[in-house]
């Protein structure tokens, strides 16, 4: 938000107090307005306060006890916090989940980058191809995970009946520790790749036409036009779309559920999963919750430096 | 397939008029009990039903149920794989079906935590309790009470695909006894030695705890137990190491594939014929019959093994059982269906269905066992169940986790088992 914006926003609020002249004994016009703005948002503050700040200050509360479910709730402190930082599976499950994340958003970002490029005029596009690549949106995570369990499949899915064909040894897609989460990257990338696709569009179709027309002129091809016109006026919105979807990315859970149920030896079990894991396989709430905790702090911390990195070189 | 229908529908007739015939042995009169169990509803919670299963629940035995009682059976189906997170939840916001079904492992995580209403009572009024058998009725008991009926049991043993056996000269009457034999055969299926087959073990590797399951196997066969006499664990001593240096041998020789994973749909290896020999039951012979019915006339169950030469065979058994919520507020009804369930003719109809051997002792003549390889039958006899213990659902994970290590030659299963007995005390509180 530019300095004007800001300014015009905090304009209402150095109005000199006044009194409505025609009232007996005044009203403080401020008053009502500011009772009236409160009396307008308290039904969003009293949603938000209501599902998220009361489940995250409750998820700290139990996270600091000994809480089955089943049982009451027994203090312990920190106790929690001390078993999972000296847990080397948690250590695992975060390396598993950053990896996830940035490959995911990296390779993503380049991808969605281009096919929105591509549908946006430079070389292809049209409405019918624009739904196609959106589609998988439209299914839940779990029905993905289930067509590409089978897709993959390496003694009766075609992806490895093609290859195979070919003499070439069957690739273990969802069993292989080294094949695992690789395939689990991809299948979401391919599910997120029409979400993410149509805002980066959106943001490309507002790029200004007399800016690419002037570059035109000037002898620019189409991907000069691209990255040094197009891509530095949508700068904004490719961080935002960043910065969503990594956070998004590091709450993975139903891909690794579905597909591979955290294995094999782990190699996709994600934060997420651990905390699924221990709250309702192993009965244990308050670590659970301990590690939802430390998951909110991971969010919050990345979107501090994510947005640190990616905001435009002139707020700096 | 008509002579199938034809046979279906005899069975079906006969089974109403056994669980009506049931019904009265329960007390339960038709005319009279409608009037106690009319316009009222009950909750039954079913895992792992295909769609014929289902079907048949809902409209034959259920139907019936119904018009026995008057009860209408509000049925809750859900899958195996999360059964256990549905139950804790339901468990934990007091809406825990009337009756529920039950896997071996989460019995005593549920029953030590009150989940489920004792049955001693009803079971010392009801003639058929003697019926069952003592082992899977004391599968259902913690704590010294009672608290669930056993409804068909899970037994494994060692099955091989007879077709595949007879390429490498193994006839069905030269089936392995020990595990030198076993190997043996592994070995000469291998196209290492001229073999038909790359991998030719499968030990059950799945998206669940199926390579727990083998190694449990294998260490009951080595003499071996999870936990001492104070409840320590004790699967880094020389059975467990022995059991999981023999498991890990497949691997280490190329007979077997850490990667081959079976995701829980389509054919199982042993049924594709990419392997010729599992540790498994009687749902590999269903696994064929649903998707390649030319297959199953090869799959051969053949007996427990032993460790040694002249050694005792051994083997598992899971048991699934019924029981009724604590926190039902129609005990008598609740009773009545699960008193129904596990009754004569609908266990044995339940059994067949879902892919096991009955739990009773007047069902070992039942006619569907005449279609069942014999081996899973006889291997009744040397099966055991896994200890009773209330954390075993977090255990039982752990241990094919480093299953999933060691057939990955992640190091010496000395170490392995003894990094593994760690955590399972830790789990334990030990």
């Amino acid at each position: 938000m530019g300095s004007d914006a800001a300014a015009s926003a905090g304009s209402s609020f150095n109005t000199p107090r006044a009194s409505h002249p025609d009232l007996p004994g005044g009203i403080d016009i401020l008053r009502t307005q500011r009772l009236a703005g409160a009396a307008l948002i308290s039904p969003a503050v009293l949603a938000i306060i209501i599902v998220s700040i009361l489940p995250l200050l409750l998820a700290f509360g139990f996270s600091l006890t000994d809480f089955n479910l089943l049982s009451s709730p027994r203090w312990v402190g920190l106790r929690n916090y001390a078993i999972i930082v000296n847990d080397p599976v948690f250590w695992e499950s975060i390396r598993n989940t950053l990896g996830f994340a940035v490959s995911q958003v990296g390779i993503g970002i380049v991808v969605v980058l281009m096919v929105a490029a591509l549908f946006n005029g430079y070389l292809f596009g049209g409405p019918l191809m624009r739904t196609i690549i959106y589609l998988p949106q439209a299914a839940s995570y779990v029905v993905v995970a289930l067509i590409w369990t089978m897709l993959l499949d390496p003694a009766v899915g075609p992806i490895n009946r093609a290859i195979t064909a070919t003499s070439a040894n069957p690739i273990y897609f969802l069993s292989d520790p080294d094949w695992a989460m690789p395939s689990i990257v991809v299948v979401s990338l391919w599910r997120n790749l029409g979400y993410f696709m149509i805002i980066v569009l959106a943001a490309l179709k507002s790029v200004p036409a007399e800016l690419l027309e002037a570059a035109k002129i000037d002898g620019a091809g189409p991907v000069r036009r691209f990255f040094s016109v197009s891509l530095p006026t949508i700068k904004g919105v490719v961080s935002f779309v960043a910065i969503t979807w990594f956070l998004g990315a590091l709450q993975m859970f139903t891909q690794s559920y579905v597909m591979t149920t955290g294995g094999p030896v782990n190699a996709t079990r994600t934060i997420v999963y651990l905390m699924y894991d221990d709250a309702f396989t192993n009965l244990e709430i308050g670590k659970a919750c301990a590690m939802a905790i430390m998951l909110f702090l991971l969010v919050v911390v990345m979107s501090f430096l994510l947005r640190l990195v990616l905001r435009p070189r002139e707020d700096r | 397939m008509p002579e199938q229908k034809s046979r279906m529908t005899r069975r079906t007739v006969l089974g109403a008029g056994m669980a009506g015939a049931a019904g009265l042995a329960l007390g339960i009169r038709p005319g009279r009990a409608l009037a106690a169990g009319s316009g009222k509803t009950l909750s039954l919670i079913v895992f792992g039903p295909t769609q014929q299963a289902l079907e048949w629940l809902k409209n034959t035995a259920l139907a019936e149920f119904t018009k026995q009682t008057g009860y209408e059976i509000e049925v809750r189906p859900s899958n195996w794989g999360s059964g256990f997170q549905k139950l804790l939840t339901a468990v934990a916001s007091g809406t825990l079906a009337d009756v529920t079904m039950l896997g071996q492992v989460m019995t005593p995580a549920l029953m030590s935590r009150g989940a489920f209403l004792p049955i001693d009572d009803r079971l010392a009024k009801w003639d058929d309790t003697k019926k069952f058998y003592p082992a899977m009725l004391k599968d259902g008991t913690y704590d010294g009470k009672s608290y669930a009926l056993p409804i068909y049991a899970d037994v494994r043993t060692s099955v091989y695909r007879s077709d595949i056996l007879q390429k490498a000269g193994v006839g069905p009457d030269a089936l392995p006894k020990n595990w030198d034999d076993f190997k043996a055969v592994a070995r000469k299926l291998s196209t290492k030695n001229g073999g038909p087959l790359e991998t030719p073990f499968f030990s059950n590797q799945d998206n669940s705890v199926g390579l727990m399951q083998t190694f449990s196997m294998m260490l009951y066969q080595a003499g071996g137990s999870y936990f001492d006499e104070s409840g320590k664990a004790q699967l880094s001593n020389d059975a467990g190491v022995r059991a999981l240096d023999y498991l890990v041998s497949f691997y280490k020789e190329g007979l077997a594939n850490p990667n081959v994973v079976y995701q829980g749909t389509g054919p199982r290896p042993l049924v594709l014929g990419t392997s010729a020999m599992t540790y498994n039951s009687v749902t590999v012979q269903q696994n064929a019959v649903e998707y390649k019915p030319d297959v199953e006339k090869y799959i051969l169950a053949g007996p427990p093994l032993a460790a040694d030469p002249g050694g005792k065979p051994s083997t598992i058994a899971w048991i699934n059982k019924f029981a009724i919520s604590a926190r039902t507020k129609d005990p008598d009804g609740a009773w009545a269906l699960l008193s129904y369930l596990t009754s004569r003719d609908i266990s044995g109809k339940f059994a067949e269905i879902w892919g096991g051997l009955p739990a009773r002792t007047d069902l070992s003549g039942a006619a569907y066992l005449k279609k069942v390889s014999p081996g899973f039958v006889e291997a009744t006899q040397y099966a055991g169940a896994l200890p009773t213990s209330p954390n075993l659902l977090q255990i039982q994970q752990q241990v094919n986790i480093a299953m999933q290590s060691a057939t990955r030659q992640s190091g010496p299963s000395k170490q392995i088992l003894q990094e593994l007995d760690k955590k399972i005390d830790q789990i334990n509180g030990k």
